[in-house]
């Protein structure tokens, strides 16, 4: 009785435990069977795309042709940034910085995009021919593209979007030395529906064209960036319609919620095909959300709500080094911007008078303030010109050791000679805890200098008109800027044509006038060699350091951490074949045309 | 709460001494002791020799690290982000926590008890149309009266150069003295309306004393005591206020206070959990003082609006 | 009736002057036509741009007329347009209404459901060691200011234990309740221990007075049980103080909340303000201040109305019959 019952139950047992087996076995079996995902192959592609240690930038792209044929269509991304935009959507009203850019990238196309060799090439522009001396501009547009909302990209959309961004306040000082019309249109030559020619000019004089070979780089920032005519007419209208942004991006705008997320859809009738000819991009969906304290960023990210983030936060990026086989990081260490503090050199008082400025910059230990405020991984700056930027010199004349007694002489020599019983200072910071932090130890080191400064601290919104227009409150920030690649990118913010004046509006917000620069920027702007543009870049570099006439601390550092399970990041070709570079454009960015969801 | 006071013939021995009870006593010495520390710190370094200097950034194996002590021997309250020693930073912002405190309650109770008096006096219009205002204060949730409040006063500042004498420390004093009339005023109103009615103000009407006579002869001394612990509960309010204001962002821009230095911190709560946890100590127990405080003078003068 | 008339009129005059004098407050100083424009759009705009903005929101009407223009937009549910979002106030607002409401409805509530069973037995136990223990902790918990007790949860149940996340994320119950909750439980928490320290104190107050009145001794001579006579006939008659209170705490909830939600980085009614009082996007500070302004006053007035519900001599009549 009893062996029966245990044979009983025992066989009942390993019946079950069979059963289960079977069943593991053929879930198994199904997995295999169904998985689009990734045998061997796709692991040592993964293995040598390979988010990249650190000072390494973003992959080459050899792997373009592995990875194509496993990709999984669909899925959706999570991305998340630090900043809300201002004036959202349309190109030409938009306040737009890093995040904004990733984002307005991925619901329209620029004209054209910075590729693998930092060189221009065109997006939906087909071809950028410039004339014998680079002062006649003809672009091509591609034809049998259209926006979203069916209405064709062609000359005629292009050149509205150029006349309408190009007239923004900052945007067309920026494009100064374009040719206009009389009614401030620019000058242009349509040869057909889909060509037409630009002019350079100086000061937007038609009858003085200056050489501009590198004004192809313009159309690949926010002026390249194309909406659909219709849209700008609706926003024009009714401004509650310009969130709702209308391209002929990868993605379409599904909804905006300002300060929380933006979400965008796929084009399913986007223009550009992958290599293996599969449609892009490949995800069905993105939400952008805005979390704008990165340490909260860093925990979402740890906690799975969003897949993947740019940051510039050094301790972000170190936190995620130690992290990196759970959280893959590509790092981008070129061509970055400078953290440094912008003097307004018109401004009357201490900060106008050289020996006052370069004992600022002598008070300070920066490789102490990178420790405490980043982490300790920024890398000190001796210049507004990082790594990889045209003008960069290892050596510029800079000296960025902490010198406490040579700052204190040059403050006495200050004061012995101008009768001055002390020197006092503004400084001024937007309300984030980084710029807290500086802003207390800057005042730290002069105080040991005997420099008295005041704190202010700035709105983020106001920081930059205060700076524009010269504002009587603002003597120094600290800012951050001048990415890029190319000095001539870097024209505007340092000409003596942008303005020198406090009160009037002014993209050369410190002021800068100087002849040497401006005839340094001139060459650079227009010298058919690059070795000499190079030459003149690397001159402007030694003025600035020489005459102290701004201050640099550290190069930033961005850092792109995501879940393992994101792929595709830096894939992009452009149409002509050309790999991209992501970061190129903007530090920080990548593009959205051929990320997917992998295991 | 009840009282204790026993009646049988077993005292205890605090009793005995006609010692205070241990609330009472733990209020006054840590109010006192933050009170001296903070004054000496600010003002006297050298008497408080192991009490490191605001800005000192202390060193870790020769070289400054973020967080670099947690509390131990080396920095009681351990450093913070940017090296400082915590325990004397929080030294440091005891002042001018303890101050704004002290002149927000001023000003509230000033104002208040004007109000309050002159409503509980008169009664008829004066009593509405106070009545109306306290409410009307009283319907506006105070922080969010205070965020707009300090703000505006920002901009107004730089518009108005006669403004100028208004630094942070003002503006904070001005609005949470402004947020706090509406209650003060109440509990005023509440006290002049049942000594109003007492003998010694009819006697005094009766014998032909003016009204302004009867409140300041008469009414104002027998306030005080009612003042005097509402003041004590309202500085333990109005420092919580201070530190919610400054951990917002609106606070004092140096030297940081408490609430200040709990913002700073609270990204790295997981890491660096002292950089937040002390200043929280410290705001508590410099909050709970004053609630002991306050609530053994209301139980003494028997007020019970006042009692916590 | 005619006290209720009363109420109700007193309730209108102060939304009226408080919401009045706050869009007083926020314009002071802006004297000149176009600064309201140039506040909210930010100096680099063109003198187009303001005309545009001014005609559009009435910024050059006298103030009383724009505030007719507003109220009458509020009362529309149209409240005006973000002019730095170029979106409507009504769908920028919109989600974080409801996890503000979450915050300060879940607070309240539970700091009541916490209150009366404490406050019962204290009142029940008076004096004895147990009910002096509870005292001291409730001391303690009205004297933790609401920053404190936020970054406490956060030391304790996210750092130590790792029982919930430390950022509130805006997961509504109807999409996940665990999630909800997992998320809600801790700004809650922090928000309800001391107001529940607060209505535990002021009960116990009342409860013991309440049971000192003759109608007690008289029921409990009559033989009715402990239980009866504390739940049903002194805990009703002693809902005075707590009822009276709530309006208060309320006012502190939303100044707690806002603190709360900045430390738990959730997206409600508080970070946004914060946010917009920093970047003086006026319309929407104003339509959050008189939301929260209409709430606390609705319930101020709720509560003088339930007085004559809970009027301790209407109640104690009734309960001798």
């Amino acid at each position: 009785m009893r062996t029966t019952r245990s044979t009983g139950r025992t066989g009942r047992f390993l019946a079950a435990a069979v059963i289960s087996l079977g069943l593991i076995a053929t879930a198994c079996n199904k997995k295999d069977e169904t998985s689009s995902s990734e045998p061997a192959t796709e692991e040592t592609t993964e293995a040598s795309t390979g988010e990249t240690t650190p000072g390494e930038t973003t992959p080459a792209p050899e792997t373009t042709e592995a990875v194509a044929e496993e990709i999984v269509m669909g899925g959706e991304l999570v991305v998340s940034g630090e900043a809300e935009v201002a004036n959202p959507w349309t190109p030409a009203a938009m306040q737009c910085d890093s995040y904004c850019q990733q984002r307005a990238r991925s619901f329209y196309d620029p004209v054209a995009a910075v590729g693998e060799d930092l060189e221009v090439h065109g997006v939906l522009a087909e071809s950028i021919t410039p004339n014998e001396d680079f002062s006649q501009w003809t672009i091509k547009i591609r034809e049998g593209i259209s926006f979203t909302d069916g209405t064709p990209v062609d000359g005629a959309a292009v050149l509205r979007n150029l006349n309408e961004t190009g007239s923004g306040l900052l945007v067309s000082k920026a494009l100064v030395d374009l040719a206009r019309n009389a009614d401030g249109t620019f000058k242009t030559d349509t040869v057909d529906d889909y060509t037409f020619t630009m002019y350079t000019g100086k000061n937007g004089n038609p009858d003085e064209p200056i050489s501009w070979p590198g004004f192809p780089f313009y159309l690949t920032g926010q002026w390249g960036l194309i909406a659909s005519p219709a849209y700008l007419d609706a926003a024009k209208a009714d401004p509650t319609v310009a969130p709702q942004a209308v391209g002929s991006g990868p993605f379409i705008v599904e909804s905006y919620s300002p300060m929380d997320a933006l979400v965008v859809t796929r084009n399913p009738n986007y223009w550009q095909k992958d290599a293996a000819g599969n449609q892009l991009p490949y995800l069905d969906k993105i939400t952008f959300k805005v979390i704008q304290d990165s340490q909260t960023a860093a925990q979402a990210l740890q906690d799975g709500n969003i897949d993947i983030m740019s940051t510039s936060a050094a301790q972000v990026i170190s936190d995620f080094r130690e992290m990196s086989d759970e959280f893959p990081m590509s790092e981008q260490t070129d061509f970055t911007e400078t953290n440094y503090l912008l003097i307004d050199l018109a401004k009357e008082g201490p900060t106008s008078d050289k020996r006052v400025r370069c004992a600022l910059a002598k008070a300070i230990d920066r490789q102490e303030l990178i420790d405490l405020t980043a982490g300790g991984i920024l890398q000190v700056a001796n210049g507004l010109f990082s790594p990889g930027q045209e003008g960069y010199l290892e050596d510029n004349g800079f000296s960025t050791e902490q010198d406490i007694e040579g700052a204190q002489a040059l403050i006495d020599e200050y004061k012995a000679e101008t009768g001055a019983s002390s020197v006092e200072i503004h400084y001024g910071h937007t309300a984030d805890r980084i710029g807290d932090q500086v802003a207390e130890l800057l005042k730290g080191y002069w105080e040991q200098i005997g420099v008295s400064t005041t704190i202010d601290v700035v709105p983020q919104d106001q920081f930059i008109t205060l700076a524009l227009l010269g504002d009587p409150s603002y003597f120094i920030y600290g800012w951050r800027n001048h990415a890029g690649l190319k000095i001539d990118q870097q024209n505007y913010w340092w000409n003596s044509a942008s303005g020198v004046v406090d009160g009037a509006l002014s993209l050369n917000f410190g002021r800068v006038n100087d002849p040497a620069v401006d005839a340094a920027l001139a060459t650079a702007r227009s010298a058919s060699d690059p070795a000499e543009r190079q030459a003149a870049a690397e001159e402007v570099n030694r003025i600035f350091a020489e005459n102290c006439y701004q201050i640099p601390n550290s190069w930033t550092l961005w850092g792109t951490p995501h879940k393992p399970s994101v792929k595709g990041l830096g894939q992009w070709v452009l149409p002509d074949g050309t790999p991209t570079r992501d970061g190129a454009g903007f530090s920080g960015q990548f593009w959205t045309h051929t990320l997917w969801i992998g295991a | 709460m009840s009282d204790t006071t026993s009646t049988g013939p077993r005292r205890t021995l605090r009793q005995r001494l006609h010692l205070p009870r241990l609330g009472v006593l733990f209020g006054t010495v840590w109010l006192g002791g933050l009170t001296i520390l903070t004054l000496l710190a600010n003002h006297v370094p050298a008497a408080v020799p192991f009490i490191r200097y605001y800005d000192t950034k202390v060193k870790v194996n020769g070289k400054v690290k973020k967080y670099g002590f947690g509390p131990g021997l080396d920095a009681w309250f351990g450093t913070g982000k940017s090296a400082e020693d915590i325990f004397a930073r929080c030294i440091y912002g005891a002042k001018l926590t303890l101050l704004i405190g002290i002149g927000a309650t001023i000003i509230g109770l000033v104002v208040g008890a004007v109000i309050g008096v002159l409503s509980g006096y008169f009664r008829g219009w004066t009593d509405r149309i106070a009545g109306i205002t306290t409410d009307s204060l009283m319907s506006i949730p105070p922080l969010l009266l205070s965020l707009v409040l300090v703000l505006r006063l920002d901009d107004l500042k730089e518009q108005y150069s006669w403004m100028g004498w208004i630094s942070r420390p003002w503006q904070l004093s001005l609005t949470l003295g402004l947020v706090s009339v509406a209650p003060f005023a109440r509990i005023v109103r509440a006290q002049t309306m049942v000594l109003r009615e007492r003998e010694f103000v009819t006697a005094a009407r009766s014998l032909g004393a003016s009204r302004s006579r009867i409140i300041m002869r008469e009414l104002m001394p027998n306030l005080v005591p009612a003042m005097v612990t509402v003041a004590f509960t309202g500085l333990g309010i109005l420092i919580a206020a201070e530190a919610g204001l400054a951990f917002l962002g609106m606070g004092v821009e140096q030297p940081h206070t408490w609430g200040k230095m709990i913002d700073i911190a609270r990204d790295d709560i997981e890491k660096a959990w002292w950089a937040t946890a002390f200043p929280c100590l410290m705001l508590f127990l410099t909050v709970l003082s004053f609630n002991l405080l306050g609530d053994e003078l209301a139980r003494r003068f028997d007020i019970r609006e006042a009692a916590v | 009736m005619r006290y209720f008339a009363q109420r109700l009129a007193r309730f209108f005059v102060v939304f009226f002057i408080v919401t009045f004098g706050l869009m007083i407050l926020l314009r002071l100083g802006m004297n000149a036509p176009g600064d309201p424009a140039r506040t909210m759009l930010g100096g680099t705009v063109t003198d187009e741009q303001i005309a545009t903005a001014n005609a559009r929101y009435h910024l050059d009407d006298p103030l009383i007329m724009q505030y007719f223009w507003w109220l009458k937009g509020m009362v529309t549910l149209d409240m005006g347009t973000s002019v730095q979002q170029n979106i409507a106030v009504s769908s920028y607002i919109g989600s974080r209404v409801l996890v503000t409401l979450f915050l300060g409805l879940y607070s309240l509530a539970l700091a009541i459901i916490i209150a009366i069973p404490v406050a019962v037995f204290q009142a029940y136990r008076r004096d004895t060691r147990r009910d002096k223990a509870i005292s001291i902790v409730s001391f303690g918990l009205v004297s933790v200011p609401n920053v404190v007790m936020a970054v406490l949860m956060v030391l304790v149940f996210v750092r130590t234990l790792g029982w919930f996340p430390r950022t509130g994320e805006k997961i509504y119950p109807w999409d996940d309740p665990v999630e909800h909750f997992r998320n809600f439980a801790l700004p809650v928490f922090a928000l309800t221990l001391p107001v529940a320290a607060v209505f535990t104190r002021l009960l116990r107050g009342d409860m013991i007075r309440t049971l000192q009145a003759d109608f007690i001794t008289l029921a409990s001579a009559k033989g009715v049980s402990v239980r009866r006579i504390l739940w049903r006939h002194a805990l009703r008659n002693s809902l005075f103080s707590v009822l009276t209170s709530i309006g208060l705490q309320l006012s502190g909830v939303v100044g707690g909340a806002i603190v709360v939600e900045q430390l738990f980085n959730m997206k409600g009614m508080g970070t946004l303000l914060v946010i917009t009082i920093l970047s003086k996007d006026l319309f929407v500070v104003q339509a959050l201040a008189a939301i929260i302004v209409f709430v606390v006053v609705v319930v101020n007035l709720l509560v003088d109305l339930s007085y004559a519900a809970v009027d301790p001599r209407i109640r104690q009549m009734r309960s001798l019959g």
